[in-house]
């Protein structure tokens, strides 16, 4: 697949590219700052955008205000953003607009080549990949109140899974569980969460956003 | 030099004289000036325009009174501190009555009015005729030869010429004694007067600790930012490197040993830069020799790795406090810092010493001048660290002629 990277430290974006071209990518543009990735974003039209947070000029977190530019002018192309640290501010601000084609996960998961690769697969077929530590963290902010509560401890943590974009084999392997009891699980989610039996991928949807809370 | 004769050394007397001389014309301006306006105002307060000419003439004397504590540089050595109370930031009626209420208002009134001019034309006038006294009597012999006959000076007899003229020579030590004396009195008086009390020393004395104490809060912070950045561009992102190099290298291994080998041997290179980068941000938050060995072990070390030349002088006896160590440690390490990066120079000095209850540590180089403390400048956050500590961190750095730091830092 055809895509854009957006990373201002060299190294990493060397590194970057190389893995990707390694996975048979097609890395068409590899940009430091904001503006060069929309532009390379608007002259390419790539299936996956990765996008660090922290870029020049001012190194906060210009890399979340350009993918939410990137999401209103291309509503296609799906967005990976890197980041050194857990944001929750971040993922609520890029997740604002659907998870659909969308991730955020830590820069150290690069680490885990075949991993990596596959969330990026992931988001670039229009899933989602929240880094487990972005899943935690909002998760300890939802605890308080809500319809969450009424989760068991295993439909909250197929939940999060969920969230983190695995498909239900995926969870069933991580959970050493029968596909079948994963499926019995997310249905008692739905069900909890109030979500209307319509296409499973829209519900998958909505219930991680009802998680992530955004 | 003895130390009583360095109090009369020639630039001194000048100073001296300049101070007391000065003063007389300075007495009738202020003497002409204050009371006429003062006498106007009060007089046609009842008519309202008095009204803004006393208000004008209270500024007028508070500036002069501000001149004079400049002034009594030239006899004390240094300034006589502002003794007055700080204006409120805003409001006109205010700020008026803040000026009227402070004391130092009219302690300044009267000094100008009336102490100042009393006491500079009655010393100008003792050390003028003390100095005519003595010059007359020294100059006698050369006169006395030429003084028509049946004059008194004519008529002396040789010996009482040259007993006239040794009392001259006295006369001469006299007045030099007169005329340091004296201007040290009025430099004296006039620091009893213009000089904050006890009560506005310990009010500045609260202002300037609340303002060190934030510079030193957002030094610290300067820092932190500092130390996070460097970690960020530096050791994190070289460490996410070489695990990716080493994740794909694991991809690799089974298929492509030689480019596994290729990716590992990457690998390794960029973990040594991240360690050698890990270690200068730690030697920069803070050395460890110094710590061990104290500022000559540290110093060395730092002059060792400028690009520059340095000549290191610590000439220190025994160990200054932690906090003072460390202050004079970044201020030698934040200029060499700059003399590497900016400075153009060939050379560069150290040194360290006490100095009656200080340390002083100066950097100088010969390189192109023109360094300036700027807000949120290195330089700047420095000289936050050492106004923490009470000391005080001056730059001298004319264009062309190279830098000086110098800090000086209390050791209690």
């Amino acid at each position: 697949m055809r895509v854009v990277i957006c990373e201002d430290l060299v190294l990493l974006r060397d590194g970057l590219a190389s893995l990707l071209t390694d996975d048979g990518n097609e890395v068409v543009a590899a940009v430091g700052d904001g503006d060069a990735l929309i532009a390379a974003v608007d002259e390419h039209h790539p299936k996956l955008a990765i996008i660090d947070v922290r870029l020049p000029p001012t190194q906060t977190d210009e890399g979340v205000r350009a993918a939410v530019d990137v999401r209103r002018r291309h509503p296609d192309v799906a967005i990976l953003i890197l980041s050194q640290y857990v944001e929750e501010r971040y993922a609520s601000d890029l997740l604002g607009g659907g998870s659909q084609g969308v991730g955020y996960l830590l820069k150290d998961r690069v680490a885990d080549v075949r991993e990596f690769l596959s969330a990026a697969r992931r988001v670039a077929a229009g899933g989602t990949a929240i880094d487990p530590e972005v899943v935690s963290q909002l998760l300890s902010r939802r605890q308080r109140t809500d319809v969450l509560d009424e989760l068991t401890p295993r439909e909250r943590e197929v939940l999060g899974l969920m969230a983190e974009g695995h498909s239900n084999g995926a969870i069933a392997e991580r959970l050493v569980v029968t596909n079948g009891a994963v499926e019995k699980h997310v249905s008692s989610v739905f069900m909890k969460l109030g979500l209307p039996p319509t296409d499973q991928q829209h519900r998958r949807v909505l219930a991680v956003l009802t998680y992530l809370g955004v | 030099m003895p130390a009583v004769l360095h109090q009369f050394r020639p630039a001194q007397l000048w100073r001296d004289s300049l101070y007391v001389f000065g003063g007389i014309i300075l007495a009738a301006f202020w003497l002409t000036v204050l009371w006429t306006l003062v006498s106007l105002g009060v007089g046609l307060a009842v008519l309202t325009v008095g009204v803004p000419i006393l208000f004008f003439s209270l500024l007028l004397w508070r500036w002069g009174a501000n001149r004079e504590r400049e002034r009594a540089t030239l006899v004390l050595g240094s300034p006589i501190a502002n003794a007055h109370r700080p204006l409120p930031p805003q409001g006109f009626w205010k700020r008026w009555g803040a000026r009227f209420r402070d004391p130092a208002t009219w302690k300044d009134l009267l000094f100008l009015g009336l102490v100042g001019p009393i006491v500079w034309v009655v010393f100008g006038a003792v050390v003028v005729a003390l100095w005519a006294a003595a010059l007359a009597a020294l100059l006698t012999p050369v006169f006395s030869g030429s003084a028509p006959d049946g004059s008194w000076l004519g008529g002396l007899r040789p010996a009482e010429v040259v007993g006239i003229a040794v009392a001259g020579l006295v006369g001469i030590v006299l007045a030099l004694a007169a005329t340091r004396g004296l201007a040290a009195a009025s430099g004296a008086l006039a620091r009893s007067l213009l000089a904050p009390g006890d009560r506005a020393a310990l009010e500045a004395r609260v202002a300037e600790v609340e303002a060190t104490r934030a510079g030193a809060v957002e030094s610290a912070d300067a820092r932190l930012r500092r130390i996070e950045r460097d970690l960020h561009d530096g050791a994190q992102h070289r460490l996410a490197y070489v695990a990716m190099e080493l994740g794909r290298a694991r991809e690799k291994l089974a298929d492509d040993p030689e480019g596994a080998d290729r990716l590992i041997a990457d690998a390794h290179q960029e973990s040594k830069k991240a360690m050698v980068e890990l270690r200068d941000l730690a030697r920069g938050i803070h050395p460890s020799v110094l710590t061990d060995r104290g500022l000559d072990a540290a110093v060395s070390a730092l002059a060792e790795r400028c690009p520059v030349p340095v000549d290191v002088d610590v000439a220190l006896d025994r160990r200054p406090p932690p906090a003072v160590e460390t202050a004079a440690y970044y201020v030698i390490a934040e200029a060499l810092t700059n003399i590497g990066k900016h400075a153009g120079a060939t050379h560069a000095d150290v040194r360290t010493r006490y100095d009656v209850g200080r340390l002083v540590v100066e950097v100088a180089d010969d390189g192109s001048g023109g360094a300036r403390r700027t807000a949120g400048s290195g330089l700047d956050g420095l000289a936050q660290r050492v106004e923490a500590l009470d000391g005080t961190l001056a730059v001298d750095s004319p264009g062309g002629v190279g830098t000086t730091v110098r800090a000086e830092l209390p050791c209690r």
